[in-house]
């Protein structure tokens, strides 16, 4: 019966920048190999490090970069946001809805094998050559881990917590709201995290083909041109950004689902 | 001292011809199917129970103590047979019987305050209220102080005592209760019986209390129900004849001591010839 607190966490300060800078290492490796290599045996193909930085800050001063990402990011948050709403309306149905899972369920397992951007033609056909292709097939492909996260989540509602709702006498959307989406936010923001790396591949790919704005162009005027460091400069560019949005993931998951603070993602 | 099932003893008689027990289980029998194999969880299950009873019912595990509680709570349906609360056929979830199940079912994302503060927002109450409502029931179970705490923070019995206020708060005509203190210590669930005790005292409401723990069933219950299993079903019906107000004093009668012999001879002959747990030397009390 006694107060119950609970130590906070007593790692000594050493051992946690031991960790960070451990798991820096990967990244560090990968650099210092790229470097060697450049240095070494490098050609006009093989920028090294430093070259690549100029890039990106010259790429950054003359504002193309920032053009070019706007775009980008814009398209892209687009169809993440639709994929988020459509994914999580249709895991929850297919959660608690034996007709929805009956219905879904075959329809999402044989979908999700073929590859999407094999449709990306058909989608300029169906949609025209601006953003709307762009963006259906970022939502098309956020969409798989969007839904299978909010199942999965929603799944994991117990039955009695569902009596208990049933005892209190709340509504279903009281109970949707109350119960169920608190239960399933955990595996939701997984898919989200799983969904936030598809979309930045699918809308720089969709803007490699036939586009004359974004980071993908970016990349294909470089390439054009024969500048090595200027397609390498947009991928630094967007690994950046990958590793940006998976932190502000996991950031928004240590807020939204604070309950399950042992929980590691 | 042990009577058959449902044979209401001499002061209930009268009671039962002026007002109908409130709650009435009449050959309540529950299957469940599952990969083929059927499970008899519950066979001609029949008892009334008067308002204000507080009725422990005692059985060893998987003999649908849980099953019976669930049907009469409405969660889930008897196979046959039918259960009345106050005449009317029981057919949903309602307030008017408050569950605490086995399981723990605080929602971690709620404070504790938040939690017990639901089922008031759930019934249209304004926030204000609801939140000044909360704190009084858990100052009822002894909770205060621990209003903004999460469930995760707190300990095993805390948690109960917060599950309890929740129930509370639904107004309920009876308390129906699936071992709330079985995964406790053996001397926080001595001061959690105490304390139900007294809050079932206060608030006269009617209890059926699950339990596998014989001096639990006897201390607390007016009267305790053993079941038996495969298939579950009712083996004794008996008053407890234990002078209220109970408290650590009622720990020590001998009488205490005597139902718990003649319980255990009971669920051991039901048992059949099976090695002998250390229960009975360990639970009787000194
Ligand atoms: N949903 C279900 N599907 C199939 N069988 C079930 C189901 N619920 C309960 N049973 C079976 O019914 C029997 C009674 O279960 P119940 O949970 O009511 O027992 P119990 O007395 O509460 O046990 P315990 O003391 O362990 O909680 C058991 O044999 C169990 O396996
Ligand atoms: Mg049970």
């Amino acid at each position: 019966m006694a107060n119950v607190t609970f130590p906070r966490a007593l790692a000594p300060r050493n051992l946690l920048t031991g960790a960070a800078l451990r798991r820096l290492l990967g990244v560090a490796a990968l650099l210092g190999g790229w470097e060697l290599v450049a240095r070494l045996g490098g050609t006009r193909l093989t920028p090294t490090l430093d070259e690549i930085a100029i890039r990106v800050l010259y790429d950054i001063e003359t504002g193309t970069l920032l053009f070019h990402a706007q775009r980008t990011l814009l398209l892209a948050f687009s169809g993440l946001a639709i994929a988020v709403v459509v994914g999580c309306a249709v895991g929850l149905l297919m959660a608690r809805s034996r007709w929805a899972e009956a219905a879904l369920q075959p329809l999402l397992g044989a979908t999700y094998p073929i590859p999407r951007l094999a449709l990306y033609p058909v989608l300029i056909l169906l949609f025209g050559l601006g953003a709307a292709p762009k963006i259906v097939l970022v939502s098309l492909e956020c969409l798989y881990p969007m839904a299978l996260g909010a199942y999965v989540g929603a799944r994991s509602v117990t039955t009695t917590q569902l009596w208990l709702a049933r005892n209190v006498g709340a509504s279903w959307s009281r109970t949707l709201r109350d119960v169920i989406v608190p239960a399933a936010l955990p595996s939701m923001l997984t898919g989200l995290r799983a969904a936030a790396p598809v979309m930045l591949i699918v809308i720089v790919v969709t803007e490699m083909i036939g586009e004359n704005r974004g980071l993908g162009y970016m990349i294909m005027l470089a390439r054009a041109n024969f500048e090595p460091d200027g397609v390498l400069a947009v991928v630094a560019v967007l690994a950046v950004l990958g590793f940006a949005f998976d932190r502000a993931v996991v950031l928004l998951s240590r807020v939204l689902v604070f309950w399950e603070r042992d929980v590691r993602l | 001292m042990l009577s058959s099932n449902a044979a209401p003893s001499g002061a209930t008689t009268m009671e039962a011809i002026t007002d109908q027990p409130q709650l009435r289980l009449t050959g309540v029998r529950k299957t469940f199917h599952r990969d083929r194999k059927t499970v008899e969880a519950l066979r001609d299950v029949s008892f009334e129970v008067p308002r204000g009873q507080f009725l422990s019912a005692l059985g060893p595990s998987g003999c649908g103590k849980s099953t019976m509680l669930h049907i009469i709570g409405g969660f889930e349906t008897a196979t046959s047979g039918s259960v009345h609360l106050d005449g009317k056929p029981v057919t949903a979830p309602g307030r008017d019987r408050g569950m605490m199940f086995q399981q723990a079912t605080l929602f971690p994302w709620k404070t504790v305050q938040a939690n017990v503060a639901w089922p008031l927002l759930v019934d249209g109450w304004k926030r204000k209220h609801a939140r000044e409502r909360a704190r009084e029931l858990l100052a009822t179970v002894g909770l205060s102080g621990f209003e903004h705490s999460y469930p995760a923070e707190l300990s095993g019995g805390m948690r109960q005592r917060a599950a309890l206020a929740r129930t509370l708060g639904l107004a309920p005509d009876i308390l129906l209760m699936d071992e709330p203190f079985g995964a406790l210590d053996a001397q926080t669930r001595e001061l959690m019986q105490e304390e139900l005790t007294r809050i079932w005292q206060e608030s006269q409401l009617t209890v059926i209390f699950i339990t596998h723990d014989i001096n639990e069933a006897v201390f607390l219950g007016d009267r305790v129900l053993v079941m038996g299993a495969r298939p579950g079903r009712i083996i004794a019906d008996v008053e407890i004849e234990l002078d209220r107000p109970r408290g650590a004093h009622t720990k020590r009668d001998p009488k205490l001591v005597e139902y718990h012999n003649e319980f255990w001879d009971l669920i051991r002959q039901e048992a059949g010839p099976q090695p002998s747990g250390s229960r009975d030397a360990g639970e009787t009390p000194s």
